[in-house]
């Protein structure tokens, strides 16, 4: 059933791999309400306005279909294009934009003509009636016989409304005023459910690659990073700490903080025979070779004699590689690295605070990164006692200090060193709506 | 029955996504009060507020959370002292693409100086996909350099994840144990 109501949308003015990802996500998420079909059967086409087809597809779009534009510039009326949407793509803006255009869907644009209005009043019936004010017809007068006295005269019975002309708010969309005609469509209506799980298209589809495998790719850089939650045995007895424990230098992460350190400036090479990592000291970005499946593979252990590390002197080949910037990267391995584990560099009974804070909106975020970050950008505290402080598992506090420390961005700090902390007050009232409305916004 | 009411505010130079990012976590369509463009910033947007935005994030039935968003011209600055009053938390968008986008930053944090240090803050960076530079550490040092060890992110306000991202970023400064309900 739910196929059924699924709004038709055909992808015919994107790229390959544009067009394999669009559908992989709607398909993967959004099923229930978007089904990807041709052309023909369509109720929105999707059209990459700066694709050398763009023109023909939508010369080829039919009256009564939607044509939902994205381009790099700004050209919001572009001719035959109902609705516009800016790049770069993200999930959350696709769906919004789809949604806002199933509610043209059926509809026609509204042409306005001027009309004339006999008196300013008569506007309103432009709004409630859809039409000017029209004087009744003057009718004859009916030959009535005189009534008879002591008799009253009998009131008409309203007539009932017709149900057909009853539009509900859920099935009706749009009015449009066109002259003195109202267009009146209904047609299916989306709530926009920006409280959803929090989504982000990313382009990961491969040539040759399933629509399959590329949704379960999205799936994995959708969600929020899966750490284990464990927070057993008591930290000062060796044989425990050692089971949070984890050696960086060993892993991609610290071999990526000493090539960037020893190669600032530089051109450097991280590579092994399935990955190759490469810094633009130019805009602090890396070029990587592979998809985030294969880097998340490298990080699962230590990474041994394949890896090594050297300076380039010539830009390399762009065309299959795709780039992230620094931060994001490192940030990402260092998760992926620790797992819930804490570097053996950071000792969890000395104070530590936060420097600054990472940019989480381009970062994998992990459960309860953000509480972490803000009780230590406020001020030091020990990393042994920050889970007990939050309530949370031990193993979501040492993957974001992991993470945190491959940025160079913790601070060992004595307690008595700390600057005050931030003088937001908060009352009992004021934390019940903070958690509410944290409730509200589907905090990891 | 009673409906308690809070209030977020929403501030930065014009064209910097306000309106947007309203819009954007809003529960239904925000009021907002854009007018025609007929100074500079035609240039940039085809509309500019003049007053205010507003939308709202219901919280069950007896608690409401309001989104303001200033106007962001200067002539209209008289309405940043008027909407901070009792709001929980500022949240200030800089348009990266804008000539000195980390004067902008500088130049509302000294209007909002005396709110900022009884309150919290949340900076996000937009428009970093039409002029890269300056990089986001920039914006992080101009506030290190006054004790602000608040969120900087980097957002699209057309993004609800982004928006809730920083506005979540936020809620947390204010109160790190807060735990989501």
């Amino acid at each position: 059933m739910e196929g059924e109501l699924a709004v038709a949308v055909y992808l015919g003015g994107l790229d390959g791999t544009m067009e394999r990802s669009v559908a992989a996500f709607l398909e993967a998420r959004h099923s229930a309400r978007f089904s990807v079909t041709d052309q023909a059967a369509a109720d929105i086409v999707l059209v990459d306005l700066d694709q050398p087809h763009a023109e023909a597809v939508m010369a080829a779009a039919g009256g009564r279909q939607v044509v939902l534009g994205i381009g790099f510039e700004a050209e919001p009326n572009r001719a035959g294009c109902r609705r516009y949407v800016q790049k770069p793509l993200s999930g959350g803006v696709l769906v919004n934009a789809l949604a806002e255009a199933v509610s043209m869907v059926g509809t026609q644009p509204a042409v306005l003509h001027p009309v004339r209005l006999e008196r300013p009043s008569h506007a309103r019936d432009l709004f409630t009636k859809g039409r000017v004010w029209d004087p009744p017809p003057p009718r004859p007068a009916p030959a009535r016989p005189a009534p008879a006295r002591n008799t009253r005269p009998t009131l008409a019975r309203p007539a009932a409304a017709p149900t057909s002309t009853t539009a509900t708010a859920s099935t009706t969309a749009t009015t449009a005023v066109s002259g003195r005609s109202v267009a009146t469509a209904p047609a299916a209506r989306l709530d926009r459910s920006v409280h959803d799980r929090p989504l982000r298209l990313v382009d990961v589809a491969t040539e040759g690659g399933t629509s399959g495998s590329a949704a379960e790719a999205l799936e994995h850089r959708l969600e929020i990073e899966a750490v284990e939650a464990r927070s057993v045995g008591d930290l000062r007895d060796p044989a425990v700490l050692a089971t949070y424990r984890y050696a960086p230098t060993d892993h991609l992460d610290g071999l990526l903080r000493r090539a960037a350190e020893r190669h600032a400036g530089a051109r450097w090479e991280v590579r092994s025979p399935m990955l190759s990592l490469v810094a633009d000291p130019a805009d602090d970005t890396v070029l990587v070779s592979g998809s985030d499946t294969r880097l998340h593979a490298c990080c699962a252990g230590p990474v041994g004699d394949q890896w090594e590390v050297r300076t380039l002197r010539r830009a390399p080949e762009v065309a299959h590689l795709h780039r992230v910037p620094l931060e994001e990267l490192r940030w990402n391995v260092a998760v992926w690295c620790s797992r819930g584990r804490l570097p053996d560099t950071v000792d969890p009974f000395s104070p530590v605070a936060v420097a600054a804070w990472p940019n989480l909106t381009r970062c994998v975020l992990t459960p309860s990164a953000m509480p972490v970050i803000a009780l230590l950008s406020g001020g030091p505290q020990r990393p042994a006692d920050v889970a007990e402080l939050l309530g949370i598992p031990r193993t979501h506090v040492f993957v974001v200090l992991a993470a945190l420390d491959a940025l160079g961005l913790l601070e060992q700090r004595e307690a008595h060193a700390a600057p005050p902390a931030p003088a937001a007050s908060v009352g009992t009232a004021e934390r019940g709506v903070l958690r509410r409305l944290l409730g509200r916004l589907r905090v990891a | 029955m009673s409906v308690d009411h809070y209030k977020v505010l929403f501030t930065g130079p014009v064209g910097a996504g306000k309106t947007t990012a309203i819009r954007t976590i809003s529960d239904n369509l925000p009021m907002m009060t854009d007018v025609a463009a007929t100074d500079e910033t035609r240039e940039r947007k085809p509309s500019t507020t003049v007053a205010m935005d507003y939308g709202v994030i219901r919280l069950g039935r007896n608690e409401v959370v309001h989104l303001y968003g200033t106007p962001g011209q200067d002539r209209f600055d008289f309405m940043w002292e008027i909407l901070q009053e009792g709001a929980l938390g500022l949240m200030i968008l800089v348009d990266n693409a804008r000539p000195d986008p980390v004067g902008d930053l500088v130049r509302f944090l000294d209007a909002y100086e005396a709110f900022i240090t009884t309150s919290g803050v949340a900076v996000g960076i937009t428009r970093t996909d039409v002029a890269a530079v300056p990089p986001r550490q920039a914006y992080v040092d101009v506030l290190l350099q006054r004790g602000l060890r608040c969120p900087v992110f980097v957002v699209d306000a057309r993004d609800p994840r982004d928006v809730s991202l920083l506005l979540q970023s936020l809620l947390y400064c204010l109160d790190p144990e807060a735990t989501p309900a």
